[in-house]
């Protein structure tokens, strides 16, 4: 009896897939490599991006009180108390500025800032990717 | 490779070689298809329930018990996506996949030995109508009897599928063969 119900359904035609099922499926399958690779560099960009922040934060007021200390806020303020004494001895004062100015702790503040920005335009981007390929059941 | 069992299969991915996996992929795809459109009645839904299946096998493969056979785990992930699928589009009364209360000593011990009517062989549309006869049956009754006839699986392995117990799914096999039989007998020929 089971082989006569089987030579019955033998009868019942299969549903066909479009010939390009199995490739979809591969790409699918592709995608979603990608995707978890993707997501995994999204949490590490993340933490990247909260630790170059404090970086960029810190850098910030070391910035600044180079700034205070090397004197280089007092010579500037100079330019709104005595603009004229400014004026008359401009290469004078302006080789002092350059000489107080904390080169290195703006080269790293600024190279923080790049950082910061950086990482946070890859986020974006992964994060746009991860959005884009939602898909399920459109 | 291509003649690898699909347990080998999987150890071969898992240890690495990516190109297994497009070979269970080849193998399953069509099988899988079919059953999903049998759930969902619509190939394109049914294309996207198999993506998405395949892609759930791709993700978990890690945690495939070896011990078991994964031509019953993909199918238990298939049946899985498809209710999640009609629970999400709520587009049949998900009673249909509960447990069935009560037994049925009549039909629990129904023989069906008798043959079936040889009209039925001769028919030139068998297929068509044979589909639209099957269309008539209870999901849950329709579903065991295409696992067993078509997708050629045991009791055993269908009770795991559907996570049913194997003496619900022989008295749902056994109710469909009753009901199937009825309609057969029914029709013209």
């Amino acid at each position: 009896m089971e082989n006569e119900y089987k030579k019955l359904f033998n009868n019942l035609n299969e549903a066909i897939p479009s010939n390009d099922l199995f490739e979809k499926i591969v790409i699918r399958i592709g995608k979603e490599e990608k995707l978890q690779i993707v997501k995994k560099r999204i949490i590490l960009f993340s933490l990247f991006l909260v630790a170059s922040s404090l970086g960029l934060i810190y850098s910030f007021l070391a910035v600044q009180d180079a700034l205070v200390s090397s004197g280089f806020a007092q010579f500037f303020s100079l330019i709104f108390s005595d603009f004229g004494i400014v004026a008359a001895y401009w290469q004078n004062f302006a080789f002092t500025l350059l000489e107080s100015l904390p080169v290195f702790a703006l080269v790293v503040s600024l190279s923080m800032l790049s950082l910061v920005l950086g990482i946070f335009n890859f986020l974006l981007k992964d994060i746009r990717f991860v959005n884009s390929n939602k898909l399920i059941y459109k | 490779m291509d003649n690898s069992s699909d347990e080998k299969l999987v150890e071969f991915f898992l240890s690495g070689e990516k190109e297994s996996f497009e070979v269970l992929v080849f193998r399953y795809f069509k099988i899988i298809y079919n059953f999903c459109y049998r759930y969902v009645g619509d190939q394109n839904i049914a294309e996207d329930i198999t993506q998405e299946t395949f892609v759930k096998v791709w993700k978990n493969i890690s945690r495939f018990d070896k011990s078991k056979k994964f031509k019953t785990w993909i199918f238990q992930i298939a049946k899985n996506t498809c209710i999640d699928y009609l629970r999400k589009k709520k587009s049949i009364p998900f009673s249909n996949f509960e447990n069935e209360d009560g037994e049925n000593v009549f039909v629990d011990n129904f023989a069906d030995n008798a043959p079936l009517p040889d009209e039925i062989f001769r028919r030139k549309d068998l297929s068509d109508f044979l589909e639209r006869v099957i269309g008539e049956l209870p999901v849950n009754h329709k579903m065991v009897i295409l696992m067993r006839y078509k997708d050629e699986l045991t009791f055993k392995e269908i009770s795991e599928i559907l996570n049913e117990s194997i003496d619900t799914i022989k008295s749902r096999y056994r109710r469909g063969i009753i009901s199937l039989r009825e309609k057969l007998g029914n029709y013209d020929y």
